[in-house]
């Protein structure tokens, strides 16, 4: 990650269109807005398009972003993250809109909840992995919701459903984590004996 | 049942960054920042070309054409050459008349003006005198009351050896030279003086007129050189800036300039001037750069310090000249080129602190003739070659002007010693 000075004078140099300043934030940044974009998608490709259209937003806007507080990184990092989770929205709005309220995946039907002790043997990977496993409707409110902590009324008016269908994807999203989560721990469990 | 640690371990889940990019990464990045946010490719070069065919081109013009008529002059050596038309050898110098006439005498002739190159019809009348030898001054004057053409020569007294114009004096003398005399035995001349075109080739005597011997005396006149062409000015002076009714402070403007005298009122003007630009503008006056939607920071106001570089170009005016002094007034186009600007904006967050953030750019901003460049004054002529100008201006910009693109207007007063080499 740039330290704040070399931070400002690359912001500086994006601000007047300098394709080396992009280079060097785009790559510094990378890491951090990727695994923003991973979790609101299932395919690889998707993506890294919500990723470069995000950080096309960034570059766009860039000369109008001031530091909210003394740490231009994480002030930095925090305007990131906001543009990101919109172009996810955005993307998600564009391609799966119908897929709001979906059904839970019939493989998953029968697998019983995993118990919070499992649950805490799982790696934050497979938690993230799993995350991507959902469909996009629960996975897009789950990420909302519980990593993002927006409240139901901004979900519902972002995603353009109503409150109570925000809610009752949340609580089918949390569910079919469990129950994916489950999946793969009986499957790393098989593995293992 | 879900609880409120799963919530918690997929938020640490999410907080881990993954790892950097490819360079198969970047170029698609690329790709897209090439097709949105294409780089400008920089003018400046044709732009520069531009105005160096503009500054060169016009002189170059006139010079061509003055080059190519080469009927308005008249050289300072005498050179034997052919009348055409009849056919013999004028001899075309002008000895000094070696004697006086008398009444009774035939009428005296005054010595010839031998003119080199007269133009195609042969009319002699011309608006710029010629020059001869010892900076004698030839006016050719065509009196339409008695239907002759006078001839008027000034000169310093004295002067006898040939090829030279003696004035003044009080009485036609007789001329001596042989081409004289055979012109006396030829018709008279019309009155216009005016002779056919198989008559003159590119040497025309001057026959001598009645009222020769009539002509007035006229006083000592100071040899007139013709204005010069290219000027040479150092310029300095103070300058101030300001956006909007805010205005900065007032610094010192100089330079070096160059003028081209196109006609004996109007010259063209060019050079190059440096200043140092302070100002400060609020937020209304900024359209692009500084201005922040982040309900968290408000702009306040941006304070301004840019080092510019101008190239004016200036079509200027000179009034009627009155002794030493006359006035002039100058219009044209001004080229800034931002060669640094350092700026401090200051906001005030949410809390009602205030955040000041500076930024700087070099060789950022340039605007070619983005500027209207106003100005009128005084000249005071020490001499034919120096002259002293004072010239008010003001600058009023045509767009935006530097990072900010604020509307950046200018005004000074400017001192320029100019100098007429030639």
């Amino acid at each position: 990650m740039l330290p704040a000075e070399e931070l400002q004078i690359h912001i500086q140099g994006c601000a007047l269109n300098n394709r080396e300043s992009q280079k060097k934030i785009y790559s510094s940044f990378y890491g951090y807005a990727m695994s923003i974009c991973h979790r609101y998608t299932s395919q690889e490709e998707d993506a890294i398009e919500i990723l470069n259209d995000g950080f096309l937003k960034v570059f766009i806007e860039i000369y109008r972003f001031k530091p909210a507080y003394a740490d231009t990184v994480s002030s930095f990092k925090g305007w990131l993250r906001k543009i990101m989770i919109y172009t996810a929205i955005d993307h998600f709005r564009k391609n799966h809109k119908h897929q709001v309220i979906g059904e839970l995946n019939e493989n998953y039907l029968h697998i019983p909840s995993a118990h919070e002790d499992a649950i805490d043997k799982i790696s934050h990977e497979e938690i993230v992995s799993a995350i991507r496993y959902l469909t996009p409707g629960y996975r897009t409110v789950l990420n909302l919701f519980i990593i993002e902590g927006f409240s139901h009324e901004e979900i519902a008016k972002e995603l353009g459903i109503s409150t109570g269908t925000s809610k009752s994807n949340l609580a089918k999203a949390r569910k079919q984590l469990q129950k994916i989560l489950y999946q793969q721990n009986q499957t790393v469990n098989k593995n293992v004996v | 049942m879900w609880s409120e640690n799963m919530d918690n371990k997929i938020r640490a889940a999410a907080g881990n960054s993954l790892h950097g990019p490819d360079e198969n990464a970047w170029n698609n990045m690329e790709a897209l920042l090439d097709k949105h946010l294409p780089q400008k490719k920089k003018r400046r070069g044709i732009l520069f070309f531009l105005l160096l065919a503009l500054l060169t081109g016009i002189p170059g013009f006139f010079l061509v054409k003055k080059l190519s008529s080469g009927t308005h002059t008249t050289t300072s050596s005498y050179q034997k050459t052919t009348d055409q038309a009849t056919g013999r050898n004028h001899a075309t110098t002008a000895p000094a008349p070696s004697s006086t006439a008398t009444g009774t005498d035939k009428p005296a002739l005054p010595t010839p003006v031998i003119i080199q190159g007269g133009n195609a019809t042969g009319s002699l009348l011309r608006s710029r005198p010629a020059t001869v030898n010892n900076n004698a001054t030839i006016r050719v004057r065509n009196s339409s009351s008695a239907g002759k053409t006078a001839i008027e020569k000034t000169g310093k007294p004295g002067n006898t050896n040939n090829g030279t114009v003696q004035a003044p004096y009080r009485q036609p003398t007789a001329i001596s030279t042989e081409a004289l005399h055979e012109k006396q035995e030829a018709p008279p001349v019309s009155d216009t003086l005016s002779v056919s075109k198989k008559t003159f080739s590119d040497t025309t005597v001057v026959p001598p007129a009645k009222q020769a011997a009539d002509h007035p005396v006229l006083p000592k006149q100071r040899p007139q050189r013709s204005p010069g062409r290219i000027s040479l000015s150092l310029s300095a002076g103070p300058d101030i800036s300001s956006v909007g009714l805010q205005p900065g402070k007032w610094r010192v403007q100089y330079g070096i300039g160059i003028g081209y005298n196109i006609t004996k009122r109007l010259t063209l003007r060019t050079g190059f001037y440096t200043a140092r630009k302070i100002y400060a503008a609020d937020s209304n006056s900024y359209h692009s750069g500084f201005n922040s939607i982040n309900n968290y920071y408000k702009l306040d106001k941006v304070d301004a310090n840019c080092l510019v570089y101008e190239i004016p170009v200036l079509l200027t005016y000179h009034f009627s000249r009155k002794g030493n002094h006359n006035w002039f007034a100058s219009a044209g186009l001004s080229s800034l080129l931002m060669k640094k600007e350092d700026y401090t904006a200051s906001y005030t967050t949410a809390f009602g602190q205030v955040q000041q953030f500076d930024y700087s750019f070099s060789n950022e901003n340039s605007h070619w003739f983005s500027v209207l460049n106003f100005s009128s004054g005084y000249q005071y002529h020490f001499s034919n070659r120096l002259a002293l100008m004072m010239e008010p201006y003001i600058k009023i910009p045509l767009s935006g002007i530097g990072f900010g693109k604020v509307k950046l207007n200018s005004g000074g007063l400017l001192f320029s010693v100019r100098y007429t080499p030639f």
